[in-house]
């Protein structure tokens, strides 16, 4: 348990939920990279906390870099995902490469943003011309505003690589885990969680999946990893990768087991659950869940991303 | 030398949105030209700029009007106008 850290002057810190609750949950298989759809994206620092100037140049190219890398992981999750996941991506991915968000970006960066900042701030602009384009467009670009809401703090995740201390990103905890019972990533494990919850991947990339009742499993290490819920935020959504399933043979069941036990070992105290700094490989098919904090089911577990069918309606 | 225009209705019942305006920036991203799209009543802007053409909330059977310069921009335009001008959200438009 542990409570919410407190903000210094010119000390950005990522949000926590004031309270964390930890029970047994085995290591699981419902693993990957985690977007943010409906809360506030966290406000960077418009400088760097170490109070050093900002340098124009480097802030561009950081900011650059993490929109690419953005973009960059977009696109391999959706060639992984294949079919409308892999469309939607794709469309996503052009968002990150946009090439007047870049002029925005870069045009805040000469201002003496931050890189986080400028994208933050890019983002901001489009967000709002977004959002108030009325009913229709607002249903019409849903997916688009949750990416405006998620990539901001994705790309502080990538802009943090490297340079964690700027964003006060625990190197550890770059990419979340969650688990799920049973250690198979069946859509019916996934049906089960009750929740998935996400607390600012920009500042932590906390993730955990809450599965009650508890049904340890020995496949991968039993109950013996842990799970955090109770989580502040509203609507988050988790892209996870589906292990197993078109390419269910060996090799890919073997990697994928290496992969937990590596992340199960590097999971362990101290840190406060399944946070792991490793990316596993090997996905197969996008999942989406969405889950309320504090609500009882998981809503929208598909093999595609939950925004889709408002999309194409 | 004089913008080049091309005026075409949108052939995607969804409009340009989702799936077809990310193939249609994707095909004005490839062009030799600049194109700008607009509609009626708003401001042109760039044809590359996913964020932008959403922003305008193009909807099926709506008109939109691309305008490029430069060489090579009338060809740029037939070919942005012919892709506008079909159902992009069909199975088979990609």
């Amino acid at each position: 348990m542990t409570s919410s850290p407190r903000s210094r002057p010119g000390t950005w810190t990522p949000p926590m939920p004031a309270e964390l609750q930890g029970v047994g949950v085995s290591p699981g298989v419902v693993v990957g990279p985690v977007a943010r759809v409906g809360g506030e994206v966290p406000v960077p620092p418009a400088a760097p906390q170490s109070g050093a100037s900002v340098d124009p140049t480097v802030e561009a190219r950081a900011a650059a870099e993490a929109l690419e890398a953005v973009a960059a992981d977009l696109e391999a999750t959706g060639r992984a995902a294949g079919g409308d996941a892999e469309a939607v991506l794709e469309a996503q991915a052009l968002m990150a490469r946009d090439p007047g968000l870049a002029e925005q970006v870069e045009q805040a960066t000469r201002s003496g943003r931050t890189a986080a900042r400028a994208i933050y701030e890019a983002f901001g602009i489009h967000r709002k011309l977004l959002g108030g384009a009325g009913e229709y467009m607002a249903a019409r670009v849903a997916a688009a505003v949750d990416l405006l809401a998620g990539i901001p703090a994705a790309a502080l995740l990538a802009d943090g690589v490297g340079r964690p201390d700027r964003l006060g990103v625990d190197d550890r905890r770059r990419r979340g885990r969650g688990a799920a019972p049973g250690s198979r990533s069946s859509r019916g494990e996934l049906l089960e969680a009750d929740q998935v919850c996400l607390d600012g991947l920009g500042g932590a990339g906390r993730m955990a999946v809450q599965h009650p009742p508890l049904r340890p499993s020995a496949r991968h290490g039993g109950a013996s990893g842990s799970v955090l819920r109770s989580f502040g935020s509203s609507f988050v959504r988790l892209r996870v990768h589906r292990f197993g399933s078109r390419r269910s043979d060996r090799s890919v069941s073997r990697a994928r087991s290496a992969a937990y036990s590596a992340a199960v070992r590097r999971s362990r105290p101290p840190l406060p659950g399944a946070w792991i700094g490793a990316s596993l490989a090997l996905p197969v098919e996008v999942w989406a869940l969405v889950a309320r904090p504090g609500g009882q089911r998981v809503v929208l577990p598909r093999s595609r991303l939950p925004r889709t069918a408002p999309l194409t309606a | 030398m004089a913008a080049a225009e091309r005026r075409v209705v949108i052939g995607s019942r969804v409009g340009l949105h989702a799936r077809p305006a990310a193939l249609f920036v994707q095909a004005a991203s490839k062009l030799p030209v600049k194109v700008m799209v607009s509609k009626q009543d708003t401001s042109p802007v760039d044809a590359r700029s996913i964020l932008s053409v959403l922003g305008l909330d193009i909807r099926g059977g709506q008109e939109i009007i691309l305008t490029a310069e430069g060489d090579g921009a009338e060809e740029a335009l037939d070919q942005l106008a012919s892709l506008a001008a079909r159902d992009l959200d069909a199975p088979d438009a990609g």
